[in-house]
């Protein structure tokens, strides 16, 4: 006999019922929203072809940080050494052409195998070591930039000149830079190994229940493994990216690091809610883009874009739990009644 | 101390709880037994004042309870529960124990000296020999709770306490320090306190109480003075003779020579050198009161609990110990007691809670086909008459308990496993589904799978089950299969024989 809840089947599937999907595509309500202010409000500045370059160009390094993070994040892991990895990245790849004169295929290959090296050192302190993947990657991501150091010298590397490696991102594309193209490429990889192969079933379910997939079978230790291996490799090709579009960096890869956890959060809003993935997190990034480009456009200040992204965060992740938590009242609501 | 008359508790107009009286006098300790489900926890939740009572009254030292826990604290009453909860682990004795009451300070500054003097002598009184400053997280679970029932007797000058329940405190205790925490129980009763002592575990209700009540299915059996009784005596009194020609669910065919796992002398927590052979075809019962290592062997067997020494055999492969993986790959399939903690894939929908420990069917070259998991996934449903039918994509934590058991039932099946092992596979499940369950299991029986469930319903194991095994303090004490397989002859053994 067993007293606690006389409470029968669940008859139905909750219904949806909001036919329009406002809350799984608000995001693209909220782009279209955008971009049909800003068009009426600044028709000669904001509507043009300049402006979607400028927009789509920008982002596609925040694009592939986003999806950097977004890998480990579906594993239940953070990574917060992706941004170092990136500076790490873009200094080996230049100090091999510069320093090294080597030619730019092994040069970018150096760079990504030093980067995906570094993700191996993070998931095998995480697997083997069962440190926290917040305290590992914190401390990791201060090493990476202390080897970024030894190899650059401290000092700012020159610019390899050859013209292969300026073709390698100004290269445009109908008028978009050939990085939108890389975006979508890896967009695409990442997608495909997330959505569609057994791979990313068992990364997902790791990162749903680490005890209850490890039960099931899961090799929780390899996916978790997995996971920060890809996502330091796609930040050793941000770095790759980055240093060839605007030259060499030391430090920009840190201020790519909060808006890409930013707009994988808010992709996790988006599309398939509450779970991270691509096309969420890409809509996210160019969402808040298209805002950013229109009040700047508008006001000529430059604080709206860390203003912007942090309150648009925050409003909508709050906003989708408050949603979350809506329907959970409701449907208890309607079992008891 | 305790005076109750009349007590009916009904659900949805099902009583769960008849007419029951139970008084407690000064000084006493006064033992509650019954089965899983007789009303026991009921009837506590009734006297602190969880649930108010829908026919009957109760008084606590002489005052009528109005209704509430506020009203049954004031008059006295407390409550230490099984697995001591509430206390900050990383924090020392002397501060937990201050915590409700308050530090006393100078000037903003907690006095160190007083605190300690204080909470020394609570401990003192209940001849709890503890450190003060130790960390909680350091103590034996008997000295936890012993450091629980000193916080209980804190003086509370507004309230103090006048009967002591204790539910079930020695079930996850090892037998060294049962004595300990019997100790305190007589320290109490000697201050003047009634106790009501609710426990599984029969000798210690020989050891401790005075008297003891029987229930059974909602109704008092009787209140004897304990040396009127023999244990074997209140076994019968627990069970009645009802269960002795249940009906059996499965022919009892048991016992073939093809032995499709061997375990051998494995240790683990509450697990002493245990051995066990499960035959192809067969459904094996394993029983236990909580804390006699029933609720961990399974996870040893498959790998999710440290395991240390002995060997575990499948066909003729042997498993390592701890890799459930591994476990999965020779043929071991495993269904957790928690479900919500160790089953479910959280934001992962049915389909894919289902497929996750073989996705191998569905790989088509490049990409897995969702059409075919699809429709593998909705012929499981159809098996499994799993409501709502169909909702292959609703989130696993929408469905009811029982259709989450059935998905995850599913999901070991589907992996065409060599041996079930399955904790408490109908737990918080509705009737409906634990029929089906129930079902599935001996289907997958008589498929020659071997299927192993360790469960605290014993009356469901004696129905279910070919052969039933029963553990006391890790070990394998006993077992009974066709017409020895009865409830009453199991539970003797089980409460320690």
């Amino acid at each position: 006999m067993n007293v606690s809840t006389p409470v029968g089947e669940a008859t139905d599937p909750p219904r949806r019922r909001l036919a329009f999907g406002l809350d799984r595509f608000s995001g693209l309500y909220l782009w279209a929203i955008f971009i049909v202010t800003f068009g009426i409000w600044e028709p000669h500045l904001f509507l043009t072809v300049a402006t979607l370059h400028t927009v789509a160009d920008n982002q596609a390094m925040a694009g592939i940080m986003a999806l950097a993070v977004l890998v480990p994040l579906s594993c239940g892991a953070y990574d917060l050494s992706v941004g170092s990895v990136a500076n790490l990245s873009t200094v080996v790849v230049i100090w091999a052409q510069t320093s090294q004169h080597l030619n730019m295929g092994l040069a970018i290959a150096i760079a990504i195998a030093i980067s995906a090296a570094a993700g191996a050192l993070n998931g095998i302190l995480i697997v083997r070591l069962r440190i926290n993947s917040f305290i590992v990657t914190l401390g990791t991501a201060t090493v990476f930039t202390a080897v970024q150091g030894i190899v650059s010298g401290e000092q700012q590397p020159l610019p390899p000149i050859t013209p292969a490696w300026g073709n390698l991102t100004q290269t445009t594309i109908g008028g978009f830079q050939i990085v939108l193209l890389y975006l979508i490429v890896i967009a695409l990889i990442v997608w495909w190994a997330l959505e569609h192969t057994p791979g990313g079933r068992y990364v997902y379910a790791t990162g749903g229940n680490i005890n209850a997939a490890r039960l099931a079978g899961v090799r929780v230790d390899l996916w978790m493994f997995v996971s920060f291996v890809v996502s330091a490799t796609l930040s050793g090709v941000v770095g790759v990216l980055y240093g060839s579009l605007y030259g060499p960096a030391l430090s920009y890869g840190q201020v790519l690091l909060l808006p890409a956890f930013a707009a994988v959060f808010l992709g996790s809003t988006q599309l398939k809610r509450g779970r991270y993935n691509v096309w969420g997190s890409l809509i996210a990034v160019y969402v808040l883009a298209t805002g950013v480009e229109g009040l700047s456009l508008l006001t000529g200040v430059q604080w709206l874009n860390d203003m912007f992204d942090g309150i648009a965060l925050i409003v909508a992740v709050g906003f989708a739990g408050w949603r979350q938590r809506q329907a959970v009242s409701f449907s208890l609501k309607r079992r008891s009644g | 101390m305790l005076a109750a008359n009349g007590l009916t508790k009904e659900f949805g107009g099902r009583a769960v709880l008849r007419d029951v009286d139970l008084t407690i006098e000064r000084g006493e300790v006064h033992a509650l037994v019954g089965e899983n489900g007789s009303g026991k926890s009921t009837l506590i939740k009734l006297v602190t004042g969880v649930y108010a009572p829908t026919r009957g009254s109760i008084e606590i030292a002489g005052s009528r309870l109005a209704g509430g826990t506020a009203a049954a604290y004031a008059a006295g009453c407390r409550v230490v529960h099984q697995d001591v909860a509430g206390f900050v682990d990383t924090m020392t004795v002397s501060d937990n124990l201050s915590l409700a009451g308050g530090f006393p300070t100078r000037l903003g500054t907690v006095r160190g000296r007083v605190v300690r003097r204080r909470v020394a002598a609570d401990l003192a009184r209940v001849g709890v020999d503890v450190d003060p400053d130790a960390v909680i997280s350091s103590l034996t679970p008997a000295a936890r709770t012993g450091v629980a029932v000193a916080g209980v007797l804190r003086e509370d000058d507004a309230a103090p306490a006048q009967l002591i329940i204790f539910d079930e405190p020695t079930a996850t205790l090892p037998g060294n320090e049962v004595d300990e925490l019997l100790a305190t129980i007589r320290a109490v009763v000697a201050r003047g306190l009634g106790v009501l002592y609710v426990t599984h575990r029969l000798e210690e209700v020989f050891e401790v109480a005075d008297r003891v009540t029987v229930l059974r299915d909602g109704v008092r059996v009787g209140t004897w003075p304990v040396g009127e009784l023999t244990r074997s005596r209140v076994i019968q009194l627990m069970t009645g003779d009802e269960f002795e020609e249940v009906r059996r669910w499965a022919e009892r065919s048991g016992g073939k020579d093809d032995v499709a796992l061997s375990v051998r002398g494995i240790s683990a927590h509450a697990i002493d050198q245990f051995s066990l052979d499960a035959h192809r075809g067969e459904i094996l019962g394993i029983a236990g009161v909580v804390g006699s290592g029933r609720e961990s062997i399974l996870g040893a067997i498959f790998g999710s609990v440290q395991r240390a020494g002995g060997s575990i055999t499948v066909g003729s492969e042997q498993l390592p110990p701890n890799r459930p993986p591994a476990s999965v790959r020779n043929g071991l399939a495993y269904l957790p007691t928690e479900r919500r903690v160790d089953g479910m894939l959280t934001g992962l929908n049915a389909r894919e809670n289902m497929t996750i420990s073989n996705l191998a069917p569905f790989w088509k070259g490049a990409a897995m086909s969702k059409r075919a998991e699809v429709r593998e996934v909705e012929l499981w449903f159809e098996r499994f008459a799993v409501r709502p039918g169909g909702a292959t994509e609703l989130l696993l934590e929408n469905f009811s308990g029982g259709n989450q058991q059935k998905i995850l039932l599913a999901r070991l099946l589907r992996c065409d496993p060599q041996v079930l092992l399955l904790d408490e596979p109908t737990h918080g499940v509705d009737i409906a589904a634990k029929a089906e369950i129930h079902k599935q299991i001996i289907d997958a029986a008589s498929r020659g799978i071997s299927v192993i469930v360790a469960s605290s319903d014993l009356d469901e194991m004696v129905a279910l089950c070919h052969r039933v095994v029963a553990m006391w303090r890790g070990k394998n004490v006993g077992e009974w299969m066709g017409d020895q397989l009865t409830v009453s002859s199991v539970m003797e053994r089980m409460a320690g024989a």
